[in-house]
């Protein structure tokens, strides 16, 4: 996900496990005090995320915040905020964790308005699931594009029957790291392994070329 | 698109804030002695007229469709006139303005439309309150005055103006 906004000039990374990316380098971490229930929302506080946009209003950003829990209600107050900021590039990981699968009119308001209508107020949705079924369905319905990572799960695999052909479906358990098949509306899926080499995930030793002798 | 803060975001901004809870509004504080010297001034003070009114207009309703006996006098209001003005009290102080709080909140274009309707109505009740006023005032200056004669068939006065003989 990260090399996939590489080149956006305002991102906002929504990371609920807090764990690789709480030390990424060149990003801004916001770490909002939620509180729950009728009339919660976050502490007025100097972790309050307006409090960063008010003050990047207009610059380019690039930053990650942090849910501890309360997922789908915190993804539902920063789409009502980002909605008001606009022109951004909102980036969720595990999405499952935040809008999981269900029926049409359990997905949030504001973030079914960012997901469908966002780009009215240039805002970018993206985001990652390490098991796509877990998806709502609205979230894999309305996205423009999808690259698919090696998986064995099966629901998952029934899932991605709807996107692509079924040699491709079948290739899906054996894909080679950083290889992935790419589904695109409007354009053909196909098999992708443009990435491989040029994907470093947080925490992990880098490729090396091996010296032939 | 240009960006600007302003209303929208600052309006996202309310949104997404918690409310403060009520244990922080009612901690004591350096300006809190000021605050409360000001606010008896400020303060609904329920009078024991308006509890007494309201005591009888609670049997208002079996005197007026069961029967007329119902209705309650002064002596017998009295002795409950004091709870009632506890309850009107807190009524004014806490119930009705968290309920408006609450209802303005949720429903902002609905309470809007009920502020602009009232204002209308307002407006129109006083114009034809005027026009009621002046029509009554025509009326008795129209009337044709009461002699005090009796009026049968064979007096003149027993014909009418415009008859239709067939």
């Amino acid at each position: 996900m990260l090399y996939e906004v590489r080149a956006e000039p305002r991102v906002l990374i929504a990371d609920p496990k807090c764990a690789q990316l709480v030390t990424l380098k060149g990003f801004a971490h916001i770490w909002p005090d939620y509180v729950p229930g009728k009339g919660g929302g976050w502490l007025d506080n100097e972790k309050h995320p307006a409090r960063f946009f008010r003050s990047n209003f207009k610059n380019d950003f690039r930053a990650v915040i942090h849910f501890r829990a309360h997922f789908r209600e915190q993804l539902e107050l920063l789409c009502l905020l980002v909605r008001a900021v606009g022109n951004l590039t909102l980036a969720v990981d595990e999405l499952g964790l935040f809008i999981p699968a269900g029926t049409a009119g359990t997905l949030p308001p504001a973030i079914t308005s960012a997901m469908i209508s966002g780009r009215h107020e240039g805002l970018k949705f993206c985001g990652t699931a390490q098991i796509p079924s877990l998806v709502h369905f609205i979230a894999r319905s309305n996205a423009s594009r999808m690259r698919w990572f090696r998986t064995t799960e099966k629901n998952s695999l029934q899932a991605a029957e709807a996107y692509m052909p079924r040699a491709l479906v079948d290739s899906l358990p054996s894909l080679p790291d950083y290889v992935c098949i790419d589904t695109t509306d409007g354009s053909p899926a196909f098999r992708d392994e443009s990435m491989v080499g040029k994907l470093k995930i947080p925490g992990t030793p880098a490729l090396r070329r091996k010296s032939i002798s | 698109m240009e960006n600007q803060v302003g209303g929208d975001f600052e309006n996202a901004a309310a949104r997404v804030t918690a409310a403060v809870p009520e244990s922080e509004e009612e901690k004591p504080n350096a300006t809190a002695p000021a605050e409360a010297a000001a606010a008896p001034e400020e303060k609904l003070i329920v009078k024991p007229e308006w509890a007494l009114a309201a005591t009888k207009a609670c049997f208002w309703p079996p005197a007026k469709f069961i029967h007329p006996a119902y209705a309650l006098q002064d002596a017998e209001a009295v002795p409950v006139v004091p709870p009632m003005q506890k309850a009107l009290q807190a009524l004014a102080d806490k119930i009705a303005p968290m309920l408006l709080v609450r209802l303005s909140n949720r429903y902002p274009e609905f309470w809007d439309l009920l502020a602009a309707l009232g204002l209308l109505y307002i407006q129109k009740y006083n114009y034809v309150s005027a026009v009621i006023k002046k029509e009554e005032e025509d009326r008795v200056a129209n009337a044709k005055p009461v002699t005090g004669e009796r009026v049968d068939e064979k007096s003149d006065t027993a014909k009418p103006s415009n008859a239709f003989l067939i």
